[in-house]
């Protein structure tokens, strides 16, 4: 039961880098200088121990966002687009890992 | 020598020259970084390079045991930025 | 035919480890520097260790490849996040920005 849960997360989480790299990549190279930027704060309703840790990798990979801090009691992270206008998106995408994982672990 | 692996020859030095010219700007970062923690991304894009070209020099030795430096560069890379980060926490609670 | 595989994989891989080192110079936030540092150097690597595999064919280069994917990728993030909190903490200029868009921001430093 959970080799098979760390092998499937595996395999997803090498997707994730493969998707996030190719968006960081492309926009690189169309000559973005990186300047508008936001910090978001992001409350979960997850439970302390693996399942934080995982989904504070997790945010970490999904294109454009990137986790910096969590609060003592792990509820709430805060993070930071790299553009303004991804806002919907990642929270469309965390909500989707966030069920994810709280139904697989 | 066949065709194929005289490509695959030509193709990793050609890699090995590419990771070779992209070492100029992490290094110019470092150099020009305005503060420390900069410098210490800088430092960590230069670690992956070196990272790539162990790597291509496995490709182009065909010497499977060279993956062990690769391993212990990798977890020099991992934890080194972290001993640098607890030396900064560190530098601010003294003063 | 299998080498023909190999070269492309490392030429891409090299290529995109190029852009992950261009976008180091170009960007002007110690923020989007941590974005490229983290995605796109990983991207790059992935692509190398998958690489190496269909040229050996072997279990040792499997396992290896595997431990040294998951030290640097599983890490990486870690490593961003101490780096951001300590530059966060000393009060580095340009990372000190108070989150928006909520207003529950005084439990977290």
């Amino acid at each position: 039961m959970k080799p098979l849960y760390f092998l499937y997360f595996f395999i997803y989480y090498g997707f994730k880098v493969a998707e996030s790299g190719l968006a960081i990549a492309l926009q690189v190279v169309r000559g973005s200088r990186g300047e508008d930027g936001m910090l978001i704060e992001y409350q979960s309703t997850l439970k302390k121990g693996w399942r934080v840790v995982l989904l504070f990798n997790l945010i970490s990979m999904t294109p454009g966002s990137m986790s910096i801090d969590i609060n003592q009691e792990g509820n709430t992270i805060l993070v930071h687009l790299l553009n303004r206008s991804d806002h919907k998106d990642f929270l469309k995408v965390t909500g989707k890992i966030e069920t994810l994982l709280s139904k697989a672990l | 020598m066949t065709n194929a692996e005289l490509f695959l020859e030509y193709a990793a030095l050609i890699a090995l020259y590419i990771f070779s010219i992209s070492l100029i700007f992490p290094f110019l970062r470092l150099f020009r970084g305005p503060t420390l923690p900069d410098r210490v991304v800088a430092l960590d894009q230069i670690g992956v390079i070196i990272v790539g070209m162990m790597v291509c020099d496995v490709v182009y030795t065909r010497e499977k045991l060279l993956l062990d430096v690769v391993l212990v560069v990798a977890f020099i890379l991992a934890f080194g930025s972290m001993i640098i980060a607890r030396y900064l926490y560190k530098q601010n609670k003294d003063q | 035919m299998m080498e023909y595989i190999v070269g492309a994989i490392l030429l891409i891989s090299a290529i995109v480890v190029f852009i992950a080192s261009v976008g180091i110079w170009r960007f002007k936030n110690l923020y989007a520097r941590m974005h490229v540092v983290t995605k796109v150097s990983s991207l790059g690597l992935l692509l190398l260790l998958i690489g190496v595999n269909p040229l050996f064919l072997d279990w040792f280069v499997l396992f290896e490849s595997a431990i040294v994917f998951g030290v640097l990728v599983f890490l990486s993030p870690v490593a961003a996040h101490v780096i951001a909190r300590a530059a966060r903490s000393i009060g580095t200029p340009g990372t000190t920005d108070e989150p928006e868009g909520k207003d529950t921001s005084d439990n977290l430093k």
